[in-house]
């Protein structure tokens, strides 16, 4: 057998439509084979790399949860105890609130429910969390040698205030996290800056060292990429990495969308899946599921990054869609009730407007109508 | 030690089809470990490494509930990594040692016509990469194999009193009677 002929084979056993006989020929290879011993494998390798893996789990899961909204994987027996009480107590309030909901319209009693803000937490390499909500402006903390402020303009600085004492990885990782209804720009180290929408995270270096700038992404952001061509910026999620030099550009991958979207508006970016790559010029849009990548040479360039520049804007999307960026700006839950929604829907919005003034807008157009009960939202046709 | 550190491996794998997520990260606590040592030594790269691992846990959960475990779940999870690591070897050059060392097995022509004979090698070789893991994840690995174990053993292993372990289980059967109640309720409500 040749070469080609053993490629096809792998295809073939990749796709699942080999033979027994090929397969038992394949998997026997596999348990005889004798890869090289002498790959180096340290303890501390291991406990990167398995802890890095349960990361990107636990952010891919972070939104996909039904029953229990919130709680992180690893509770405690108490946590864990605790929740079944919470989890009665939303199965009750549920229940009660399919009784009478009241329109959006006729609506007196209840408050209005407001727009996100500039909210985020910051994880210190040294597992101290800090609110960046409440905190004042000037210096937040110190660590290996790197001094963080959060400047008048709520944007956090990065100043090197002296020389780091040790090479090393450059003093382990800050997490900065937006909850649902926050957002938040920071620069990084690097001079790169990030805008985080809703519900999302950045964890990144606190100082960048080494051949690669690698950032983890979970959500969406914005990235204006400080031109360093020796050393690429890598922006890695659960579905894909994205390597570029220096570059402007939006991810898009909320766990609860069906794909990942990278957008492109200047320079020049390769997004990679475990088995494939494209390369994307500026004004192109690639999208990732779980099967395969595709580029779109018209996206709403507009559109897609409108959130960072205050507003929610659509075109032609579905209510779906809609309700999930709601969702992640006003903080709210989404019920459906009755038929489903068929139609698509377009418009623009100020972020800064109460969530009344936005489902006014879509029932303007006849085809879908809200009930609103404290925090939670019915969609009807 | 873990609360669900108790449970057997097709005890959590019957917990994690109910949504579990405690009994996901035991599974993921146990098997770690060794199924990333299997495919880095295999793949020499961290990177695919990882991605193998994490695509297959991420699979994991995305189908707990159409999972059907028919086999052992270390079984299940050793079958799943190999299958990934074929992937990824589709994707590499057609010079690269991986497609020669296939050639040269192939064209010797001998192969295990049983799958379960092959199932059992592959589950040897990866539990015996054991040794290269830290010495904290080979314990939590090991411990779970001794489902034996008496309480006084258990404690003596992890230095805990013999009480405290008693005192967990006891925990931890409780909480999963209550959560349990809790879904049975949860369906009764989706469905009335």
């Amino acid at each position: 057998m040749d070469k080609h002929q053993i490629k096809d084979l792998l295809r073939k056993y990749a796709a699942g439509t080999c033979t027994e006989q090929e397969r038992a020929m394949l998997e026997t290879w596999y348990v005889k084979w004798k890869p090289n011993d002498q790959v180096e494998l340290s303890g501390r390798l291991i406990e990167d790399s398995v802890d890095k893996i349960w990361q990107r789990l636990e952010n891919s899961n972070k939104s996909a949860r039904k029953l229990w909204p919130g709680q992180s994987i690893r509770m405690t027996g108490v946590a864990a105890a605790i929740l079944v009480f919470i989890s009665i107590g939303i199965g009750f309030y549920t229940v009660n609130y399919k009784d009478q909901p009241a329109r959006v319209a006729d609506k007196i009693t209840e408050p209005d429910i407001t727009p996100g803000g500039d909210k985020a937490t910051l994880t210190l390499a040294d597992g101290r969390k800090i609110s960046l909500t409440d905190v004042s402006n000037g210096q937040i903390a110190e660590e290996s040698g790197i001094k963080i402020t959060k400047a008048a303009d709520g944007q956090i600085v990065y100043e090197i205030a002296s020389l780091s004492p040790s090479g090393g990885d450059g003093g382990g990782y800050n997490t900065i996290e937006t909850p649902l209804g926050g957002q938040f720009q920071i620069k990084l180290p690097d001079g790169t800056n990030v805008w985080l929408n809703s519900a999302s995270s950045l964890k990144y270096p606190v100082k960048f060292s080494g051949k690669r700038r690698l950032v983890e992404l979970s959500g969406e952001a914005y990235f204006e990429v400080f031109h360093s061509p020796q050393v690429p910026f890598r922006v890695v999620n659960a579905n894909q990495a994205i390597e570029v030099l220096g570059t402007h550009f939006n991810v898009m991958s909320y766990p609860d969308e069906k794909s990942v979207r990278t957008t492109l508006y200047q320079g020049s970016v390769k997004v990679s899946t475990i088995n494939s790559f494209v390369v994307l010029s500026p004004g192109q849009q690639s999208s990732i599921t779980s099967a395969s990548i595709n580029v779109d040479e018209k996206p709403d360039l507009k559109g897609v990054i409108a959130w960072k520049n205050g507003k929610i804007e659509f075109s032609d999307m579905d209510i779906e869609s809609i309700m999930r960026i709601l969702h992640r700006w006003y903080n709210i839950e989404v019920t459906y009730l009755g038929l489903p929604v068929n139609n698509s829907f377009g418009g623009s919005v100020s972020k800064s407007k109460n969530l009344d003034e936005v489902l006014k807008v879509l029932e303007a157009t006849g085809d879908v109508h809200f009930k609103v009960e404290g925090r939670r939202v019915f969609v009807m046709p | 030690m873990s609360l669900y550190s108790i449970y057997s491996d097709q005890e959590l794998a019957s917990l994690l089809t109910r949504g579990d997520r405690i009994a996901f990260a035991e599974i993921y606590d146990r098997f770690k470990g060794l199924l990333f040592v299997h495919a880095y030594k295999r793949l020499n790269n961290q990177a695919e490494a990882e991605d193998v691992v994490h695509d297959l846990f991420s699979t994991l959960w995305n189908k707990r509930e159409e999972l059907i475990i028919n086999t052992q779940l270390a079984g299940y999870l050793y079958t799943a990594v190999r299958n990934r690591i074929f992937k990824i070897i589709v994707h590499k050059q057609i010079e690269s040692k991986y497609i020669t060392s296939i050639q040269h097995s192939l064209n010797e022509g001998h192969y295990i016509t049983d799958h379960l004979v092959r199932s059992n090698e592959l589950a040897k070789i990866i539990e015996k990469e054991i040794s290269a893991l830290p010495p904290k994840m080979r314990e939590i690995f090991i411990l779970s194999r001794q489902q034996n174990l008496s309480h006084k053993e258990i404690a003596e292993k992890l230095s805990l009193s013999e009480q405290t372990v008693s005192k967990q289980i006891t925990n931890a059967l409780k909480i999963l009677r209550v959560r349990l109640g809790i879904i049975a309720y949860l369906f009764f409500l989706i469905k009335f």
